[in-house]
């Protein structure tokens, strides 16, 4: 592998004035290395590299403007280089603008480094509020991520890790729950997005992350958004149910075809079950998520689910769902207060089954 | 060309004219004055003066009331360039719509667009609101088929896609209610009526969706329960008449067999009484059942047919044949034999899929007649 100082000596070819055909080797040698822990961190602790590769996004040669992309992709994976473009550049309105262009040819590695921008915390506020600052923005994302075919040369999948990025903050999840406009309902469509697992997942992580609102849980639970078959139908099966068991389900888990799949991805499975848990947290949450039929698909999962660590998840709240309602004073789960020694106990027990996990995976 | 006068033939023919007014109201009919308006009429003469009318006219109206007809030639004055034309019935078909009168709206507004003009704006506007006059008489398609148009003109105009989008939830096509909701959103984001439709179009998705799961499963069963019957009615060697098959087992009778969990077949069953060309259908006739049973049930004691005059259709008299081609013969079905006996019986051939059986009275003059009737119609077929 190159050594610092002979990577250095391309940062000078790396202009938009260079002979197309020297910009091409070094540039393509730099897309090599970013492909490696050791490459990246050996450029994320120099500027000029990134520095260099901004103009030549826009670089005439689609090529070039393709491998800069790349590398700036590879490159923003790291925590520190995506912390400097958010901090130190002015470039992150330009990437948000990009995206929600439909004509922008290199849109999907935009998006990419966006999600990579948007990941770490610090950075993600930073994002958001380079976001805020444009005029519908956060609208705009949406409406790119949801409109068929909005940029006809980009699927725009990794809009969807960028969602859920940007509703790990109050922010974003105010703005995808925002009740005078249709944002949330044009997104849990997407949990049964089979074209795409980055897509599919991006989007059940921002509906979990939304159903950590629980003063939104009556109106996500009504018929305004009915959010709840969303979240269900990818964990439901081709199982026949009697018609009494789907009596007060919801239409789409009704009379579900023989060759019904349930969500491949035990990732994603656990955040749905999770999300389902989240409207739990509140009484009037349950009741709903009780009287919709849940437990009769989580019934159904169980059986079927050989991910342990799924599975545990799912027992937990199918208990939840058939034991009886707490007290009064603890309808809102999350509100209860946990003495200091049972926490611990708990936190004991959530690590001895962590462990467990581990083993069994192996 | 015009002719010309000296001054005296001018004066002359003034004089001529003066008289011959003259002449004519003498010449009328003294009577008092009663055409005009009366404590009783007035309300109905005053609504036919345009400048006081409080309802728009309609066709009649311009045919009997010639101040009307005046006002409306000017209305329409040949002068007029094509887009005030389109824009004076736009007012007309407004002016209905605002009473409610949609037919009559859309009338008018088809007139506008008859118009030859270049101004796609008013074209849209014309076409949205024929569009809306065409929703409220329940229009849809007429309706669906303008917005489509205005659309096409102008994409963002804002109330083509809200009635587009209302007319395609009517419609029932709830997909396509959503795209235009979607598209009706981004213009205004906020609509709550939009929302409102937006909603209903998923919900009604939805159920309609279920309804087609609901509606293949039961096509499949329903396939599934024609094969099983199929493979039965195989294996218990019975002949099946060289005809078409219906696509519909329960054509013809309007009965279907059934196999039941037992594989029991249950088969609809058609008696003839040719004497009086009438016939009966036992809907469930079970096929280990033996006619007796069911004719016993049918012919009960003291209780006979309408159409039996002479009262001999008994129980105990009638007799049961079925017609052997192969043999040429009337073969006698024997009261105790089972359904599935029968229908196997040399040369029966089932009439899909209902069994049919001739009904005969024991030394009636009519069988015999049945009988000769038989023969000869297979001495004319077969030779």
């Amino acid at each position: 592998m190159a050594g610092k100082k002979e990577l250095e000596e391309l940062i000078p070819f790396l202009t938009l004035n260079e002979r197309i055909d020297v910009l091409s080797v070094a540039l393509h040698h730099i897309v090599g290395l970013t492909g490696t822990v050791d490459g990246i961190l050996l450029m994320a602790s120099d500027k000029r590299y990134i520095e260099a590769l901004f103009p030549l996004t826009r670089h005439p040669q689609d090529a070039i403007a393709t491998d800069s992309y790349l590398t700036l992709v590879n490159l923003s994976s790291n925590k520190t280089v995506a912390s400097s473009i958010v901090a130190d550049y002015d470039i992150v309105p330009h990437f948000l603008e990009y995206v929600t262009k439909s004509d922008s040819l290199h849109a999907d590695y935009v998006c990419m480094i966006l999600s990579n921008l948007s990941r770490n915390n610090e950075c993600c506020v930073k994002v958001t509020q380079y976001l805020q600052k444009i005029d519908g923005g956060f609208n705009q994302i949406v409406e790119a991520f949801c409109k068929e075919k909005f940029n006809p040369k980009n699927n725009l999948h990794y809009l969807g890790p960028f969602l859920s990025n940007l509703t790990q903050l109050h922010e974003g999840r105010k703005a995808v729950l925002d009740k005078d406009r249709c944002i949330i309902q044009r997104l849990i469509p997407f949990t049964q997005y089979e074209a795409s697992d980055i897509r599919r997942g991006g989007i059940v992580a921002t509906l979990k992350n939304a159903c950590f609102e629980s003063d939104y849980h009556s109106w996500l639970l009504s018929d305004s958004v009915d959010i709840l078959p969303r979240l269900l139908l990818p964990l439901a099966g081709p199982e026949e149910l009697t018609e009494d068991e789907m009596d007060g389900m919801p239409f789409d888990l009704q009379y579900l075809e023989e060759d019904k799949k349930r969500e491949p991805d035990p990732d994603i499975r656990q955040m749905l079950i999770e999300a389902v848990f989240q409207l739990c947290t509140t009484k009037e949450g349950r009741d709903i998520v009780k009287a919709k039929k849940t437990y009769i698909i989580l019934r159904e999962l169980d059986r079927w689910e050989k991910d342990p660590k799924v599975k545990s998840t799912c027992q937990k709240l199918i208990s939840l769902l058939i034991g009886d309602d707490p007290p009064d004073d603890l309808s809102d789960l999350k509100k209860v207060k946990i003495p200091e020694d049972v926490q611990k106990q708990l936190d004991e027990a959530d690590k001895q089954e962590e462990e467990e996990f581990a083993n069994a995976e192996i | 060309m015009a002719e010309k006068h000296g001054a005296t033939d001018l004066s002359s023919l003034a004089k001529a004219l003066d008289q011959e007014i003259e002449d004519h109201i003498d010449s009328l009919e003294k009577k008092p004055y009663t055409e005009g308006f009366s404590e009783e009429n007035w309300e109905k003469e005053i609504e036919n003066v345009p400048l006081f009318m409080t309802k728009s006219p309609n066709e009649a109206d311009y045919a009997n009331n010639p101040a009307l007809a005046a006002i409306q030639k000017i209305k329409y004055d040949e002068d007029s360039t094509p887009v005030e034309k389109a824009q004076s019935y736009k007012e007309e078909g407004n002016q209905y719509f605002k009473e409610r009168d949609y037919r009559k709206a859309v009338f008018a507004y088809t007139e506008a667009l008859k118009e030859n003009f270049d101004d796609d704006l008013l074209k849209v506007i014309l076409l949205t609101n024929r569009a809306a006059a065409q929703f409220h008489i329940e229009n849809y398609q007429s309706c669906m088929m303008d917005v489509a148009r205005a659309k096409k003109l102008k994409p963002d105009h804002l109330k083509a896609l809200i009635r587009g989008a209302e007319c395609l939830l009517k419609l029932r096509k709830y997909e396509k209610c959503l795209d235009w909701c979607d598209m009706a959103l981004k213009i205004s984001p906020t609509d709550k009526k939009l929302l409102e439709t937006r909603t209903l179009a998923d919900q009604g998705k939805r159920k309609q969706e279920r309804d087609e799961r609901i509606k293949a499963k039961k096509m499949k069963q329903k396939a599934e329960e024609k094969r099983v019957l199929e493979t039965a009615i195989q294996q218990r060697g019975i002949t099946i008449k060289n005809i078409e098959a219906p696509e519909d087992y329960s054509e013809g009778s309007g009965h279907e067999p059934i196999i039941d969990s037992d594989g029991v077949i249950h088969w609809p069953v058609l008696f003839l009484y040719p004497e009086y060309a009438q016939s009966d259908i036992i809907a469930d006739f079970n096929e280990n059942h033996r006619f007796v049973e069911h004719l016993n049930e049918m012919f009960k004691e003291d209780e006979y047919a309408g159409w039996d005059a002479e009262k001999k259709y008994r129980a105990e008299r009638i007799e049961i044949y079925y017609e052997d081609m192969s043999s040429r013969k009337l073969n006698r079905v024997m009261p105790d034999m089972t359904l599935a006996e029968a229908i196997t019986m040399k040369g029966y051939t089932l009439h899909p899929y209902t069994p049919h059986f001739i009904i005969l009275v024991a030394g009636s003059p009519f069988k015999d007649h049945y009988f000769e009737n038989f023969a000869r119609v297979c001495q004319q077929m077969f030779g």
